[in-house]
């Protein structure tokens, strides 16, 4: 807890809060868009709300995952304290410290859309608001995938001091989430960001011919969870034995 | 003797270039022990070593009484302050706000910083970010850090790099009163001869990652050549009765000998009618053992 609280206290005045606060913006925005698009009192609307928010967080959320990666990393290269810190306490625990505080910001930055999400469904008065379950179930497949996102830049930004590279990837992630809908399955597999939209549960049917989508929920995806977590594993193991090999 | 640092046959090679070969360095508790060596010599990476940040390709180091490992390091360093090569300081924190992520690693009281801060006279930099700190703040806040709930050894890498005239004298005292006033053993490295000189009791000189010489810093004085030199009113036939050499400047160099040789050493040139006219005692200093044991010129 007490690294949990240092590596608060390092990103101080570094407005983290803000790039939150505008990448939340940015999507709710969209969302509102797309609600807007259903109609007051729509039948569909949490439904259409539940299947938006994947798609726009493919983009909008591993990019702010990747920002605050590599900003949580870049603030011990910026400072050089890397020697500092190796003094005074272990790789696993520093790294695991890092890890907890960018997830913790990206579970604020989840909750803050989950409450945007329901102000908007409730502002339009859409029909039969989701269960509790599935407002859970969102939660998870969001922070789940931006786990994996967070992890790859995070070993990304600890590998190269320059974080150019570590932002080029988070982009380039980014925009492979945008495109990676498009694609099959087993292929979207193989994009970190393409995870947001594969660990929902809320499916649709474009094919029905009445021109109206049907939405239905899937089961939990758990081959799915199961890749996004060896994701996520492989992205942290690389990046404690890589850092823990270096020599400061 | 007892020892806070211990080293024996410590090596560092990356690939084929040794950069620290079979070093053992001993640092007497309570002693303040000048690191000297040309730069590139190896005092670095040895320091790094000492704090566990490089881990050795052979040999041992034990540091407080425990040997260094990559297990046994960050329990170590608990006692241990460092500051190697540059501070490491946030930019956009303040000097109270960087030592607090130090004072919560090492799990010290609050009243810590403000005792750390008042020894460097930065106190009053206020909410003054560490980004508009100028280089010698900079190093005295790294200074800070490194002394931050008084450890029982401090391992200091050229320290008073980019500090004014007065901040390095303030700091060289500062580190000469350490083993006195706070009973912490000071290793401190520098490629400055005079510096090392003038706030150490022990010196080992490393060269090439071998240690050429270490030990008390009185006995590397005693190692100095000593001898006498002379002017007369005829050098040549001086030197040619006392079996001398004429040195440079017009001088006349003769073994040093005792006080009852000297007095008829001058008595028999007076005889001879040869008058004296300087004769002063000469030794090597500190830079010229130095460039003996080195081969390298000491920046003064």
């Amino acid at each position: 807890m007490r690294c949990l609280g240092l590596e608060f206290a390092k990103l101080r005045r570094k407005h983290v809060t803000l790039v939150v606060l505008a990448i939340v913006a940015a999507t709710l925005a969209w969302l509102y868009a797309d609600a807007h698009g259903e109609g007051a009192g729509s039948a569909v609307g949490w439904h259409s709300l539940f299947f938006a928010a994947p798609i726009m967080n493919s983009v909008f959320l591993s990019l702010l995952s990747s920002v605050v990666a590599s900003r949580v990393v870049d603030v011990d290269h910026e400072a050089d304290a890397w020697k500092q810190l190796l003094c005074l306490q272990g790789t696993g625990s520093l790294l695991l410290a890092k890890l907890a505080c960018a997830m913790l910001v990206i579970g604020l930055a989840v909750a803050l859309e989950l409450v945007g999400i329901f102000s908007i469904g409730s502002a339009w008065k859409f029909f039969d608001q989701p269960a509790l379950r599935s407002w859970g179930v969102l939660a998870l497949s969001q922070v789940a995938a931006s786990l994996c996102m967070v992890s790859i830049v995070g070993a990304v930004a600890l590998v190269w001091e320059s974080q150019f590279v570590a932002i080029t990837c988070g982009l380039a992630l980014s925009l492979a989430g945008l495109f990676s809908s498009f694609l099959p399955t087993a292929l979207q597999r193989l994009v970190p960001s393409g995870y947001y939209t594969l660990l929902t549960t809320m499916r649709v049917d474009w094919g029905s011919g009445s021109g109206v989508p049907l939405f239905s929920e899937a089961t939990l995806p758990v081959l799915d969870y199961a890749l996004a977590s060896a994701f996520s594993i492989a992205a942290c193991l690389f990046a404690y034995v890589t850092f823990s090999r270096r020599e400061i | 003797m007892d020892c806070c640092i211990q080293t024996r046959g410590l090596t560092k090679t990356y690939g084929k270039a040794a950069v620290v070969q079979s070093l053992d360095l001993a640092v007497p508790r309570g002693s303040v022990y000048g690191f000297l060596g040309p730069n590139g010599a190896g005092k670095t990476t040895t320091m790094k070593m000492l704090l566990g940040l490089v881990h050795p390709s052979a040999g041992t180091a034990t540091v407080l009484g425990r040997q260094v490992t990559p297990r046994s390091h960050v329990q170590i360093n608990a006692r241990v302050g460092s500051l190697i090569e540059s501070p490491s300081c946030y930019p956009h924190l303040t000097a109270r706000e960087n030592l607090e992520v130090v004072r919560s690693l090492r799990g010290l009281p609050a009243s810590s910083i403000d005792e750390a801060l008042a020894v460097v006279r930065l106190g009053h930099t206020g909410g003054k970010p560490v980004r508009a700190f100028s280089l010698g703040m900079r190093q005295r806040l790294g200074l800070a850090a490194a002394l931050l709930g008084d450890p029982e050894l401090l391992l200091l890498d050229e320290p008073t790099n980019g500090l004014d005239p007065a901040g390095i004298q303030e700091i060289r005292e500062l580190i000469r009163s350490l083993p006195t006033e706070r009973g912490c053993t000071v290793l401190v490295s520098s490629h400055l001869l005079s510096e090392v000189e003038q706030m150490s009791d022990y010196v080992g000189i490393i060269n090439h990652g071998r240690m050429a010489w270490q030990g008390p810093l009185g006995e590397l004085h005693a190692r100095a050549r000593r001898w006498l030199e002379l002017r007369t009113t005829d050098n040549e036939r001086a030197a040619r009765l006392l079996g001398a050499s004429c040195a440079d400047g017009g001088w006349v160099r003769v073994r040093m000998r005792d006080d009852e040789s000297v007095a008829r050493m001058t008595m028999g040139l007076a005889r001879e009618g040869i008058g004296i006219v300087r004769l002063e005692e000469r030794h090597e200093d500190l830079e010229d053992i130095f460039i003996a044991l080195t081969g390298t010129e000491a920046s003064l």
